[in-house]
């Protein structure tokens, strides 16, 4: 293969794999405050 | 207004998400696709109508259907008539009913297909054969060709008379989606989620593995690196024809599973403080990574180690059942321990197929539960019971499965995007939809995506729309079969059949 063509295969997987990633590290930074949410919500119909 | 189920946790609200975008075109259409136009070039149009047309409307959907959601509601009739009080809205969002109900129809009998397929694998039913130097693709793949035609009862004439065991998982495949739905959002979708889209990258990258360690039996110099530059190489001289850059945005519409109604119902289900913005990204994420490195790296390499660039070319050309039910086996055939693999292909696109038409199944089921008021339990029956018996159009008559994938699955899709985009952006109002989307969000949404919302994407829809109207309509008034104008006959009655329901749903609750 061309260096072309492994520079679009590395880049594309670079990116995709970059964002991915990326979307799962915000999602674990995020989760502690899902989850107290929907405990607090639980806690909530239980009160009611 | 009626208690809606929620999603249990976030991570089985992402998977059951990214179950419905990765369906059987990551691992089928999507390599097709890229080798047709143009290798490494098609990337370029392909991440660019992924930020222009793939992520903003994915966030788009799951905005309209979180609102629909907590108002009670979560069919797409009641999504549009939500967002725009004229009469018409109803029965434009029918649309979104008719097309994803119809695209089950014939989904759910090519999903029972990877079943039996898995099967056969792991009880060595496929033609055996010797591998040697191969000249004639067509000759050496004739016999793989006559056991699909033969499992399709494929015969002359304009019906088709299917083997047993297609019936039978066929049957097996529908009890499977209709019991799943029965058990409801977190028992049934939820859980399923949980275990097969982890199953199916595991699979994926097993298979991934393996087809990286390839080498052909009489030519040990084709190997992953020829597969790999087939479809990787750019091909500058297409970058200006804008044929590719259409195939682009058409492919990242599919792979996103955009336009179904799906994402939206799905997103109905969520708390009103639920974050929209990064569980939508991450769903768009999974899918890509799904598609762009597993699924590209599979059916064509594989077909290339195997049969050369020339014979693989002809296979792409060809069509990605062919790519699928055919070349691989055909492949998987060759190598040791090839039954396991073989079967992990196909499991792999059960997987694949079953996430999406579960949610494929979930806006006729959540209207029939919001707005007819039926029970989870009578909806999924109901439901399989019209699905059991529109399939038989697509089991026993010829062509009715693509003449359904290109007024649904094609032309039913992009329509239905443009008018909830038209109607979300403009007539409801974008600086509504961008608030809803930041109600509970985890990550801020940058502004330009609004933009690219209320202008590029609608532009970007209705240039599709419009090219394939002016491309395909031509066909209607082609000479067809009388099959072909009999599945034309049953999709104008289906709508105008769910139209009628949606009109007396609606004058009753005006009452």
């Amino acid at each position: 293969m061309k260096p072309l063509g492994w520079i679009f295969m590395i880049g594309t997987w670079a990116i995709v794999i970059f964002l991915f990633i990326m979307s799962i590290w915000l999602i674990s930074k995020r989760k502690v405050k899902y989850e107290e949410d929907k405990g607090k919500e639980e806690d909530n119909k239980e009160g009611n | 207004m009626n208690e809606r189920e929620h999603w249990g946790t976030r991570i089985g609200l992402i998977l059951a998400m990214a179950g419905n975008a990765i369906g059987l075109g990551n691992f089928l259409r999507f390599p097709v696709e890229a080798a047709k136009h143009g290798g490494g070039v098609f990337m370029i149009p392909y991440i660019v109508s992924l930020f222009l047309i793939g992520i903003p409307l994915m966030w788009l959907e799951w905005t309209i259907g979180r609102y629909a959601g907590i108002r009670g509601h979560g069919s797409p009739p009641a999504f549009l008539s939500l967002a725009w009080k004229h009469p018409i809205a109803k029965y434009l969002g029918a649309i979104g009913l008719f097309t994803p109900t119809v695209i089950a129809i014939y989904y759910i009998y090519i999903e029972s297909w990877t079943l039996a397929y898995g099967f056969f694998s792991l009880t060595n039913s496929f033609p055996a054969i010797d591998h040697k130097e191969v000249q004639d693709i067509n000759a050496y793949l004739t016999p793989f060709h006559t056991f699909h035609k033969s499992f399709l009862g494929d015969a002359n004439g304009a019906l088709m008379y299917p083997d047993r065991y297609a019936y039978i998982a066929f049957i097996i495949t529908l009890f499977l989606n209709m019991f799943i739905l029965s058990r409801g959002i977190v028992k049934g979708i939820e859980r399923v989620a949980k275990i097969a889209m982890p199953l199916l990258f595991l699979f994926a990258i097993v298979l991934v593995i393996r087809v990286f360690t390839l080498k052909n039996p009489a030519n040990p110099d084709v190997n992953i690196i020829t597969g790999l530059k087939y479809i990787w190489e750019p091909d500058f001289s297409k970058i200006s024809d804008p044929s590719i850059w259409l195939a682009a945005a058409g492919q990242i519409f599919f792979t996103l599973s955009l336009g179904t109604g799906a994402i939206q119902v799905y997103a109905s289900y969520l708390r009103e403080k639920d974050d929209l913005a990064l569980s939508g990204f991450a769903t768009a994420t999974s899918n890509e990574l799904a598609e762009v490195i597993l699924g590209g790296s599979i059916a064509i390499p594989a077909a290339i180690i195997f049969f050369g660039v020339a014979n693989a070319q002809e296979i792409a050309q060809s069509g990605a059942f062919r790519l699928g039910f055919i070349t691989l086996p055909a492949v998987f055939q060759n190598l040791p321990f090839g039954n396991i693999f073989g079967a992990l292909w196909f499991f792999l696109l059960f997987f694949a197929g079953i996430t999406s038409s579960l949610a494929l199944c979930q806006p006729a089921i959540s209207f029939l539960e919001d707005e007819l008021k039926l029970s989870r339990k009578e909806s999924s029956l109901l439901l399989g019971i019209i699905i059991f018996f529109s399939s038989h159009l697509v089991i026993f008559f010829k062509g009715a499965i693509e003449e359904m994938d290109f007024w649904a699955g094609t032309f039913g899709l992009v329509l239905f995007a443009t008018i909830e985009t038209l109607v979300f952006m403009w007539i409801f109002g974008g600086e509504k939809v961008w608030e809803e989307l930041h109600k509970g969000a985890d990550i801020k949404v940058p502004r330009v995506f609004f933009y690219i919302l209320k202008y590029i994407s609608p532009l970007l829809l209705l240039t599709i729309l419009v090219t394939w109207f002016w491309k395909y309509f031509s066909r209607i008034g082609e000479t067809a079969s009388w099959n072909i104008f009999l599945t034309r006959g049953f999709l104008i009655y289906l709508f105008v059949f769910m139209c009628a329901i949606v009109g007396i749903v609606w004058k009753r609750r005006e009452e």
